[in-house]
């Protein structure tokens, strides 16, 4: 015999029921991601018994391997560029990576997760960004406490393999996946990262060129932020003291990787951040704040002036995040009280909620382009 | 009472594709079958339904790549509801962990004040404020009239544990409505 309170919560869950949804499309690509799962499983278990074989071996032998057992993350420089066999993890349509915790997955326009492109098994994604072709899926995975320096992953799309390639602070892969840009201290190009900055090993901003090999480098400090151009022909980096930033750089990085700072642009006030700034499609977008809102302004990327406010927001609203696509301009903000949403801006430059989401950095992913 | 029989009775559970037809058309067919009723139980525990459908559809990957080695296929429904509750749970323990980390995210917006559900419905709430493993008893006890055995087996626990979780959910969710 049920009392008032259990048929009470008996007739809200009836209630409940009957307003979700009674059909639901399966998403497009569900045998894709069951497939990968299945292949995520039967490694990790050929992972384990290779492990168990391996240490049955070095038992026996009694060899201990020094190399390897370091901690020191594995780096293959022959085979960087060795593209996989398959490239169309990524589903028509999709427009934003978001990095949040372990995984980094793929959203439509409507907010909807298409695929789960990377789960790491430890750590925390930090930052995603796909190669212009869609054969390279690269992250940052932070784990342990070394605060400063971060794993420079490169997966293939699918990501059935990944790689440590190196240790930096930040990095940005070339749209053309050619080169790979690192800010951090130490020699970063040949995988050593240090916390902390020294008079012998400054910060800088490092790029290097991964099929021959060839590096080179530019003192930089503070950098929170490092954005490849959509043509690769240069970079742009923000600087940042303490909790805010103040300048805006230009760094050319033609051929032979003679890195020159071509353009030094003052701007307001933006608080430190990692994804404040990013190119769109008619511009860099630059995300600021002041007491009374925040603001996503546009520069010209080519001159880094001023050329418009896109979106402006009063002191209830929070933006932390903006990712220009093909299609639309999302960003992420809090209108307080409440939690983070993902909103696209609308043609009247209205906020137009599309999700809650937890937080996490989202990138742009660059559409495909035309076969032939 | 053996599982297949029990995801008869759930609502969870309805018409399987046969076996031998592999591939697509088994998983959009299952998808189809499936997917609804495991996001209406996943919304039943957290309220909104973007992140419901994210979880049945990780969910759904996880059972699907095991399909071939379930022991009992034709209770899907059953593994589907068990996989969901499973990462109710988990995505709850780490927003909490995320809540401790970052002091401007709210954990209690992020767990009780969920937006696609009337905020307004003190019942629908206090059922909100339970452990996940409370809420998925409850939710299968009341919603889908499942035994205590069958509660036992769809989640994974001990009959004796489901029995101590009921009461304490009852007790408490009296107790949070008449304080509401």
């Amino acid at each position: 015999m049920r009392d008032v309170i259990e048929e009470r919560l008996a007739a809200r869950l009836r209630d409940l029921g009957e307003v979700t949804p009674a059909e639901l499309s399966p998403p497009a690509d569900l045998r894709a991601r069951v497939g990968r799962r299945k292949h995520r499983t039967r490694a990790i278990t050929r992972g384990l018994v290779l492990g168990i074989a391996a240490a049955i071996i070095v038992a026996f032998t009694s060899v201990v391997v020094l190399q390897g057992s370091t901690g020191r993350p594995r780096v293959d420089v022959s085979s960087r560029l060795q593209a996989p066999n398959v490239h169309d993890a990524l589903p028509a349509g999709t427009v934003l990576l978001a990095a949040r915790g372990r995984d980094v997955i793929a959203l439509d326009d409507g907010g909807h997760t298409l695929a789960t492109m990377i789960h790491a098994g430890r750590g925390a994604i930090q930052y995603a960004q796909v190669t212009a072709d869609h054969r390279w899926l690269w992250y940052l995975s932070r784990k342990g406490t070394d605060g400063a320096c971060a794993d420079v992953v490169r997966a293939d799309i699918d990501g059935r393999s990944s790689k440590i390639i190196t240790r930096a602070s930040a990095f940005a892969i070339s749209p053309d996946g050619a080169r790979l840009a690192l800010f951090g201290a130490g020699d970063l190009a040949n995988n050593r990262c240090v916390a902390k900055p020294t008079a012998a090993e400054p910060a800088r901003v490092v790029v290097e060129q991964l099929d021959g090999g060839q590096s080179a480098a530019l003192a930089a400090t503070n950098v929170t932020a490092l954005r490849w151009s959509p043509d690769g022909a240069y970079l742009v980096t923000v600087r940042c003291s303490g909790a805010r930033c103040l300048s805006l750089e230009r760094m050319d990085v033609p051929r032979d990787l003679r890195l020159s700072l071509v353009r030094n642009h003052g701007f307001a006030e933006v608080p430190a951040g990692q994804s404040f700034v990013t190119f769109g499609v008619d511009g860099l977008y630059v995300l600021q704040s002041s007491p009374s809102g925040q603001a996503v302004d546009r520069y010209d990327p080519g001159t880094l002036e001023f050329a418009g406010v896109r979106v402006a927001t009063d002191r209830h609203w929070s933006v932390s995040q903006v990712a220009p696509t093909a299609g639309a301009t999302f960003v992420v903000a809090t209108r307080a009280p409440g939690r983070p949403g993902l909103y696209v801006v609308g043609a009247d430059g209205r906020l137009h909620l599309v999700r809650p989401i937890d937080p996490g950095i989202l990138t742009p992913v660059f559409p495909l382009p035309a076969a032939g | 009472m053996e599982l297949g029989a029990i995801a008869r009775r759930l609502e969870v559970v309805q018409a399987v594709a046969p076996l031998a037809i592999r591939g697509e058309v088994l998983l959009e067919r299952l998808y189809r079958a499936h997917a609804p009723a495991a996001v209406r139980f996943a919304i039943m525990l957290t309220g909104e339904r973007e992140l419901s459908e994210d979880l049945v559809q990780e969910a759904f990957i996880r059972v699907a790549a095991k399909l071939d080695t379930l022991r009992e296929p034709d209770a899907f429904g059953a593994y589907l509801t068990r996989a969901v509750a499973n990462l109710a749970k988990s995505h709850f323990r780490h927003q909490q962990v995320v809540a401790r980390h970052q002091r401007s995210v709210d954990l209690t917006t992020l767990v009780e004040d969920p937006i696609d559900v009337a905020a307004s419905d003190s019942m629908l709430v206090a059922l909100r404020r339970l452990p996940v493993q409370q809420r998925a008893a409850l939710v299968l006890r009341y919603y889908n009239d499942a035994s205590h055995e069958e509660i036992s087996q769809v989640l994974g626990i001990p009959v004796g544990t489901v029995k101590s979780q009921l009461s304490r959910g009852l007790a408490r969710l009296r107790r949070e409505y008449r304080d509401a």
